[in-house]
């Protein structure tokens, strides 16, 4: 341990997207505030240049690769889930992918920045599934506003994100702060084919700018949202980060939080971290904020075994890393019968989302139909290629299949059960020594009668467009939108967090991630972890 | 980005004000109208609007190493603004920069070339002021530079020096569209503030009319007609377009203070206007720069995508520079595509200092036109952290891009770069006024420096 | 001007020397397109061809505007995981100049070896995919100059190279 003395009103680990928001508000409020960062800090440019030269490149187009390179650094002591990093103990695979770097996972996220609606709050009351939120929607409604200021969301007004072709829904206080990107053509044409049929397109309310926003120029349909942005037009978390930093914050980046250090009378004291080089550095503070993502914040917590806490830090109910939730799905490849041109434009907008919500999710969950939005020309030409496709014919048919291979893919909404877990691996060990995450995951029987409902939908959405269906993925596809594994509930006996996100063991301690989630619905969380931040930094400031 | 957001919501809403205005105001409506057009053909907005919904209401702040400076409330409010001014009142603090109380304007105020201002646009801009502007009541903060820049009667002696007091007249030579042209360039849209260089006390000099100047991080180049140095091989679209757009395709593009000028005045004005201003221009006489070769027609499509793709050590830092950043956007030949220019026959990297394309990569471009804002991000220190660029970097990818695709003599030093990034903190309008303060500095010591010595015989 | 090319492939193999190489080559390669556009180009492979990497590749892949600085490049990672590439290449080109064959459709059709055939589709590969090798040996040589982008140009963009700010909504072209 060094003696530099390390000493915040605000201590904050994680600098992702929530708590760069924890980090940002408080030090705009003129708290002072450290931010701790397990990764390195890099510049936009090196990763787009190291994904330009990279010969296997990960995409959405080619799901199956996720895991054979990101342009993200691995680090030895934040080593990349692109790697064998996660110990899988089954049966289902987990494969979630998050980044260890400054701005954390939003990097590389498809930018989709979605509201629950109402009665994603109330799973258990109104269909006996799952459990409730200790908060309603009109309690979260203003803070997705100021979330979507925040972050910066363009989206199309007065859409119904019901999926029933009505009004404005759920409903909204404020427009969205920038107006919605435009249709591409494939996004134009396929949802003239699909009403008639009773299937009301819904574009999605995403990250990019669509007017000059702070910093962020206009998006110019790069088609690269996901693994990284390269104009930077898409949110990611290192404008907070940034926004802390010119208010004063410390960004400590290549500092690994390994123990978090509590009190007799269950105040958090410290928190512990180490330095690449191994050396160890204890910072104190008046209010310690984890956010270090639905992985790493229950592994964090389960590490630190204190006198106090001897089973983890906030872990009296024995719920820390239980409930891993994702929305896992399915997918299906079609061939249109006419040309679609899908990837033009950013990666991801147009879905269908009738079974958002209705009393058949008493027997099944809700799910999301989405169009995949990616230029798909290296896939279909090394498939042809593979084939032997030569000459002519394989630039006709690299053409031709571009214009018209169609990738459906449906998330569901998973629950919340506590044989899905994220616990320490007894045996595996990054280069700190530290126990890597280990995770326990499988599918229910809601589930699979989510898989069998959607499958009816996709087959039916095939035959109204005349497509022939190439592919159907059936085996639980890792959506990367993991989250329960510090649920939020009412009763310490059984849930890890109170409605404000702050632990029930811990007076001092919050913590700000798609973890506190109480029920994880079909939509892709980081707006509602977002806004469940806001929440937490208005707590803390006013309690400072 | 506050004053692109007000200008956008103001300039529409004009007629609507002025009507409302009117109806208890003196002045006839196409007075008011004639008035206001002046009042965009001068820029006043530019400066004197700072906040969102307070056209006109000063404290715009200018920061500048000497302290900060608020531009002042030309409302009609009595208390904050120039509601007492009289006519004669008003037209004395346009044309000669002197307050009703005595005091003397900074030259932040382009009054020397104001004054030309005919007496008919001077009525019809007071009464536009009067009686279509909305009085705000609000105080700008104020100004209270340190000595010898407090001294605003300094500013008595540099006026002698270079003020015309003299009105804008037809001349028997000219035709009137090249007369208008030379009342819009030199008087309203005060063309040479910039263009013109600078002598010793700041002061125009003289057959160097528009012929190119240094504006802090950004030059101002040469716009007379001189085929090499100058922009006699545009065509009259070209230019019409550059006024109207800020774009001259395949040629120039508006950034800076000129992206400020189009934004805020030139693409307001009538298309007659805009014929007119290029007929002068071509009028002018030329000045010959340095230039030996004309800066819109170096370079080519090209580059080094093919040779260095893929490598991934001992790779050249300007071109990696130039493609994890310039390329993304430019096209890895530099071709550009839509709105993104080329970099290639473009007169940013064919000019004869690489000023203009340093500033470029350092503050970016923004410039709302026709309510659609054109935004390149700059890297320098006000960019995103993960968007800085090194003085290191930035001095390569300037290199290799005025090799690659520009004017291949121009060379920065990382040291350049550096000067750069001080200067270009400025606010960039800013930078005409302090090369004219830099001038009345001048005046000062010399004068000092002249009582001391007189002092000195006398003892 | 084919001597030229085979002196730049034999020197390219040298890894080291390959960014000099790149831009000399595209210069030389240059030269070579202007001499080949002015006599107009023949896609017909003569015998002393038939180690020409650039031009085994025209035929091959049918396309006459390849970049030579790349064919130096592809042809210099091929060898690398291949050692006995230049002799393949040899084999083929004696194929493609005996046999006349003046597309791969042609070639195809013949019975070609499948030593041969695989040669073939290795160069191609390495042209329209811009990698060559697979799995951890893969080599990335060209992204946006790839050839398998070509056919979409003015419909997608190459990822990561966007086409200006909300570029995109009209219907694509036939």
């Amino acid at each position: 341990m060094t003696s530099e003395k390390l000493h915040a009103d605000v201590v904050v680990v994680g600098s992702g997207v929530s708590g760069g928001l924890v980090g940002s508000l408080a030090a705009r409020a003129g708290k002072s505030v450290i931010i701790l960062e397990a990764g390195p800090r890099v510049k936009r440019h090196d990763i787009v240049e190291t994904y330009r030269n990279a010969p296997v490149k990960l995409s959405l187009a080619n799901m199956k690769l996720q895991g054979a390179g990101s342009p993200y650094p691995s680090m030895p002591y934040a080593p990349s889930t692109y790697g064998d990093y996660l110990e899988q103990l089954g049966p289902v695979p987990f494969k979630t992918s998050y980044l260890r770097v400054v701005g954390g996972t939003t990097w590389h996220f498809g930018s989709a920045l979605w509201r629950l609606i109402p009665n994603d709050f109330r799973l258990q009351t109104l269909y006996g599934r799952g459990r409730d939120w200790p908060i309603s929607y009109a309690d979260l409604e203003p803070y997705y506003c100021r979330a979507e200021e925040e972050l910066g969301v363009s989206g199309v007004d007065g859409q119904d994100e019901g999926g029933n072709g009505g009004g404005t829904f759920p409903p909204r206080s404020k427009p969205f702060p920038m107006s919605g990107l435009p249709a591409p053509y494939f996004f134009q044409r396929l949802p003239e084919q699909l009403l008639p049929a009773g299937y009301h397109p819904v574009l999605e309310p995403n990250g990019r700018a669509t007017r000059p926003y702070g910093q962020r120029p206009v998006c110019a349909g790069n088609n690269n949202c996901n693994p990284v942005c390269p104009i930077g037009a898409k949110y990611d978390g290192t404008r907070h980060v940034d926004q802390a930093e010119a208010h004063g914050a410390t960004i400590l980046p290549n500092s690994v939080v390994y123990r978090i250090e509590d009190d007799a009378s269950g105040q958090i004291v410290a928190v512990w971290f180490k330095k690449p080089d191994g050396t160890e550095h204890r910072v104190t503070g008046k209010y310690f904020v984890i956010a270090a993502h639905a992985v790493e914040t229950p592994k964090l917590l389960l590490m630190s075994q204190t006198r106090h806490s001897p089973n983890g830090i906030a872990n009296s109910s024995d719920q820390v890393g239980r409930n891993l939730m994702d929305t896992s799905g399915i997918s299906m490849g079609m061939m249109a019968a006419e040309d679609m041109w899908p990837g033009q434009g950013p990666t991801e907008l147009l879905v269908y989302l009738n079974a958002r919500d209705g009393e058949f999710r008493k027997n099944y969950p809700q799910y999301k139909t989405k169009l995949r939005n990616v230029v798909p020309t290296s896939q279909i030409a090394s498939g042809l290629l593979s084939k032997g496709v030569v000459g002519k014919e394989l630039d006709k048919q690299i053409r031709l299949q571009s214009a018209r291979s169609i990738r459906w893919a449906v998330d569901f909404e998973m629950l919340p059960l506590p044989t899905n877990r994220v616990i320490l691996s007894a045996e595996k060990k990054d280069a700190l020594g530290l126990p890597v995450p280990a995770i326990q995951f499988d599918i229910d029987d809601y589930w699979k009668a989510g898989r069998e409902a959607a499958q009816i939908d996709l087959k039916r959405i095939a035959g109204v467009l005349g497509g022939e269906v190439t592919k159907f993925g059936l085996k639980p596809e890792n959506r990367q939108h993991p989250s329960g594994t510090t649920i939020m509930g009412s009763d310490p006996k059984n849930s890890v967090v109170d409605e404000w996100c702050r632990a029930h063991d811990h007076k001092n301690l919050f913590i700000a991630g798609t973890s506190v989630m109480s029920s994880s619905s079909c939509m892709n969380p980081t707006l509602t972890a977002a806004a469940l931040s806001i929440r937490i930094a208005d707590t803390i400031i006013s309690e400072i | 980005m506050k004053r692109i957001a007000t200008l956008l919501a103001v300039l529409p809403l004009m007629p609507i004000a002025a009507a409302a205005w009117a109806a208890d105001m003196p002045g006839s409506s196409d007075l008011i109208e004639k008035g206001r057009q002046v009042a965009v053909a001068a820029d006043c907005a530019a400066c004197h609007t700072a906040s969102e919904g307070r056209p006109f209401a000063g404290g715009y702040p200018l920061q500048t190493p000497l302290g900060t400076i608020y531009s002042t409330n030309i409302t009609p409010s009595v208390k904050n603004g120039i509601g007492a001014y009289d006519e004669a009142a008003f037209a004395r603090a346009v044309r000669e920069g002197v307050k009703p109380d005595g005091t003397h304007l900074y030259p932040a105020m382009p009054y020397p070339a104001y004054s030309g201002i005919t007496d008919a646009d001077l009525h019809a801009l007071y009464v536009y002021f009067k009686s279509a502007v909305a009085p705000e009541d609000v105080s700008p903060p104020k100004t209270d530079l340190g000595f010898p820049f407090n001294i605003r009667a300094s500013m008595i002696l540099w006026n002698m020096l270079y003020l015309p007091y003299q009105r804008f007249a037809p001349t028997a030579e000219e035709t009137p569209q090249i007369a208008r042209g030379r009342y819009l360039v030199d008087t309203l849209e005060h063309c040479g503030t910039c263009h013109t260089p600078r002598g010793l006390m700041m002061g125009p000099q003289s057959g160097k009319d528009l012929g190119g100047a240094q504006l802090g991080a950004w030059v101002a180049p040469n716009i007379t007609p001189d085929l090499l140095s100058g922009i006699g091989t545009w065509s009259d679209e070209a230019l019409a377009s550059y006024l109207k757009t800020g774009v001259a395709a395949h040629l120039a593009q508006a950034a800076g203070p000129m992206g400020e000028v189009v934004e805020h005045s030139t693409q307001y004005l009538p298309d007659g206007d805009i014929q007119a201003m290029i007929a002068y221009l071509r009028h002018v006489p030329s000045v010959k720069g340095q230039a030996v070769h004309p800066r819109s027609e170096y370079g080519a499509q090209g580059g080094d995508e093919a040779s260095l793709r893929g490598l991934t050590s001992n790779v050249d830092l300007g071109w990696k520079t130039f493609s994890g950043v310039c390329a993304t956007c430019h096209q890895v030949s530099g071709q550009g595509r839509n709105q993104y220019p080329a970099l290639f026959h473009n007169t940013v990297t064919g000019a004869d200092s690489p000023d203009n394309l340093v500033a470029t990569i350092l503050f970016g471009v923004r410039r709302t036109v026709d309510g659609q804002t054109h935004y390149m991000p700059g890297f320098g220190d006000a960019a995103a952290w993960t968007d800085q660029l090194s003085d290191a970097q930035i001095t390569a990818v300037a290199n290799y891009v005025f090799k690659q695709y520009g004017n291949p003599s121009m060379h920065v030093s990382a040291s350049d770069v550096a000067k750069e990034r001080n200067r270009g903190s400025l606010a960039s309008s800013m930078q005409k006024f302090l090369s004219i303060l830099g001038g009345v500095f001048a005046l000062v010591v010399i004068v000092g420096l002249f009582a001391l010595l007189l002092r000195r015989k006398r003892a | 001007m084919i001597r030229l090319s085979k002196s730049l492939t034999r020197s390219s193999v040298m890894p080291e020397r390959r960014v000099m190489l790149g831009r000399r080559s595209m210069l030389l390669g240059c030269g070579v397109a202007g001499l080949l556009g002015a006599a107009g180009y023949s896609s017909v492979l003569y015998a002393s061809d038939q180690t020409d990497f650039l031009k085994v590749s025209s035929i091959l892949t049918g396309k006459d505007d390849l970049d030579p600085t790349l064919a130096a490049r592809y042809e210099a990672s091929l060898t690398r995981h291949q050692a006995d590439f230049p002799k393949r290449l040899n084999i083929l080109g004696h194929i493609i100049a005996q046999g006349s064959y003046k597309d791969v459709e042609s070639l195809f059709a013949s019975s070609l070896m499948p030593s041969d055939r695989e040669t073939a589709m290795s160069i191609i590969s390495a042209w329209y995919l811009g990698v060559v090798g697979e799995a951890d040996q893969a080599e990335l040589i060209a992204f946006s100059d790839a050839l398998m982008y070509q056919p979409c140009t003015d419909v997608l963009v190459v990822p990561s190279y966007g086409a200006g700010p909300l570029a995109w909504g009209e219907k694509p072209p036939v």
